[in-house]
């Protein structure tokens, strides 16, 4: 029995064990299974995904690349350009250097082979920067690729270069007070550089430039033109504005003497000085214009009215006397036409100070010019209480009211355009700027005919050029200097429009102190010195411009622009041409 | 112990080689891309960069006066006057060939 159950025992034993094997066994195979089932499934997700990008994911990689990695090419600040695009302001890739002292080895020995090799800085400097034993001092900015390798030959320890940039002006002196400069580190310091500088720090990574108004092509005619006048007449500066009548939209501004906008530290205040939105100035003449179309305006004078011009006008101990004596009446167009103090006198006496002060106001002479540009001059005028009566006569033909040439520049256009007065802007702007009427539309018809009559046979015939069709005013000041009138100092001015049978655009000269000369005739007055500028400004900016010389259509333009008036002192005919 | 391989894990093995095989294909040829992007986007920068200095220069070369003073010296050119210029329109036209056919002898 013992035996027996023994063996049972055994057997059972044996039993038990194989079938806790075999579970053993089911329990692994198990888990194996769902391990693999897992893994696989695991793995057929990725193959899917791999298939899936393999088919349809290249887009996906393109923009996650692409949006990582930006392919703009970044500079610190946007280019400034003209009307038709050409580039007027970038900036330009440069390395920079610097010394590490604390790195340098024979600082004097290592000093004395970089002034050799950029003899530019001074020796003692060098060796002060090197010997300074401080981790940063600027060597110098900008360097030029051939000195950047100088400096690379000579191997120095503790000299590194930095990606560095520079504003270039492509066309150097050209738009030098327009466009203004940039200091060392970027930053705008003047002209539109200065107005316009965060606009210009951001506009790169928006990829918009700043588009002015201006064209370079007629800058550059204008520029030439009047550098020719300035030399001839050995005068001491220049200033020329073309604006389109219509817009405000300033076409071109020169100021001589000018600057290299590269090198401002070589340039003298006086280079510096915008004449034609800082310089204010008694235009003189031209402001005769502002008196007769006011005159004209109000009603208070018509074309057949004339003005004894024979004797000279006292005011107190101040006597008002003509150019040229005339001796009899001139109406108003004469007046213009041979430019008669004593007439323009006569005139502002009919409507009176007050209508002239709000005349003189709404043409914007009282005010800055609202043009894109920090360098604006305030006009200097006398207040409403000290616009007495001599002041009165004085600004009706052109002193005791300081203005900028870009004033007149802005008031004429309203006179000839129909009456509209626009703000001059430099920006181009793609919505048309709305204008404040200032005259009726039949008084700008009048000035328009009488600024034709003056350049036909007025002052203004140096500026009259076949087929364009110009009209305008001459003016001649006298400057003062320690604070009297010189008789020796005069500012000879031009302002007119072309062509002045549909105005387009106008345009303004002014001559500083020219000296009298055989060029000039021993005349430094605008219409021998400024006017002449003016026409060959027109004849050769015109057709750029789109204003084509109409000669064939001669006849029947000047039918368009004869003022109807009989002259009092003497019939057109006679007049010298 | 006797491990049979059944024909489902032997698939699974095949299919897990062939994935890893696949995926360290796509990621070499990933990081080939990617380098060849970086070489692309580099080389574009510095076309950009090239061509922003060539415009600069392109500026600076044909500054308007310095156009004027190439042009006196190579070309035989002058400045055009206003009576060098005649509008074509209809009207010229037609009172043209009118005045050609009024001409005594024409036809």
């Amino acid at each position: 029995m013992n035996g027996l159950s023994r063996k049972h025992l055994l057997r059972t034993a044996e039993k038990s064990a194989a079938e806790r094997t075999e579970l053993a066994l089911q329990t692994f195979r198990n888990r194996i299974r769902f391990t693999t089932v897992v893994i696989s499934l695991l793995f057929t997700v990725l193959a899917a995904r791999i298939v899936e990008l393999n088919i349809y994911g290249a887009d996906e990689i393109n923009k996650s690349t692409t949006s990582s990695r930006s392919l703009d090419f970044i500079l610190k600040r946007g280019d400034i350009v003209d009307r038709q695009g050409v580039l007027l302001a970038t900036n330009l890739t440069t390395a920079s250097l610097f010394i590490n002292a604390k790195e340098v080895i024979e600082p004097t020995l290592s000093a004395k082979k970089l002034h050799e090799a950029l003899p530019d800085i001074s020796l003692n400097e060098l060796e002060n920067k090197f010997t300074s034993g401080k981790s940063f001092h600027w060597i110098k900015r900008h360097v030029s690729p051939d000195e950047q390798q100088r400096v690379h030959n000579l191997g120095l320890p503790g000299l590194y270069f930095t990606r560095d940039e520079r504003r270039i002006y492509p066309q150097s002196n050209l738009f030098s007070h327009t466009i203004g400069v940039v200091d060392v580190d970027g930053n705008g310091i003047s002209g539109l550089e200065k107005q316009f500088d965060e606009q210009l720090l951001l506009s790169q990574a928006k990829h918009s430039n700043l588009q002015t108004t201006l064209d370079l092509r007629v800058q550059s005619i204008v520029h030439e033109e009047l550098q020719k006048a300035v030399d001839l007449n050995q005068a001491v500066g220049g200033s020329s504005i073309i604006m389109d009548v219509n817009t405000g939209e300033v076409i071109s501004m020169v100021s001589l003497p000018d600057f290299d906008p590269h090198h401002i530290q070589r340039s003298t205040e006086r280079q510096r000085f915008n004449q034609t939105t800082l310089g204010v100035y008694e235009m003189g003449s031209t402001m005769k214009l502002t008196t007769v179309a006011t005159a004209i305006d109000t009603d208070t004078v018509n074309l057949h009215d004339t003005f004894d011009v024979s004797a000279p006008l006292h005011f107190g101990k101040y006597t008002i006397n003509d150019y040229s004596t005339k001796n009899g009446s001139l109406t108003a167009p004469e007046v213009l036409m041979y430019s008669s103090n004593r007439g323009t006198a006569k005139i502002v006496e009919r409507f009176g100070k007050q209508t002239q002060r709000q005349y003189i106001s709404n043409l914007g002479m009282l005010s800055k010019v609202k043009i894109e540009l920090p360098e604006t001059s305030a006009p200097l005028y006398p207040s409403e209480k000290n616009w007495s009566m001599l002041s009165m006569i004085t600004i009706s033909y052109g002193y005791g009211l300081s203005i900028t040439p870009l004033h007149v520049v802005k008031a004429v256009a309203a006179m000839v355009n129909g009456g509209v007065l626009y703000e001059p802007t430099i920006i181009k702007k793609e919505a048309k700027p709305q204008g404040v009427r200032v005259l009726s539309e039949k008084t700008s018809e009048y000035m328009r005919k009488m600024l034709r009559l003056i350049v036909e046979h007025g002052g203004g015939k140096r500026a009259n050029i076949p087929g364009f069709f110009p009209g305008g005013k001459t003016g001649t000041s006298e400057i003062l200097i320690n604070g009297r009138y010189s008789k020796r100092a005069n500012l000879g001015s031009f302002v007119g429009a072309f062509p002045i049978n549909d105005p387009k655009y106008a345009v303004i000269v002014l001559i500083d102190q020219a000296k009298p000369n055989e060029f000039n005739h021993w005349l430094t007055i605008g219409g021998i010195v400024a006017a002449p500028v003016a026409g060959s400004i027109i004849k050769r900016a015109g057709p750029l411009l789109g204003v084509w010389p109409q000669e064939d259509q001669s006849e029947r333009v000047n039918e368009e622009l004869t003022l109807d008036f009989t002259p009092s002192f003497k019939p057109l005919t006679q007049i010298k041409q | 112990m006797n491990i049979r391989w059944k024909p489902s894990s032997f698939s699974g093995v095949v299919l897990i080689a062939i994935t890893i095989a696949c995926l360290f294909m796509v990621k070499h040829n990933v990081h080939g891309i990617s380098k060849e992007i970086h070489r692309l986007n580099n080389a574009i920068m510095k076309e950009k960069e090239a061509i922003h200095i060539l415009h600069a220069e392109w500026a600076f070369l044909t500054q308007p006066n310095k156009l004027a003073k190439l042009a006196d010296k190579h070309l035989d050119l002058q400045p055009m006057a206003g009576k060098d210029i005649k509008r074509l329109s209809m009207d010229n036209l037609i009172s043209e060939a009118n005045q050609t056919t009024d001409k005594p002898g024409a036809n």
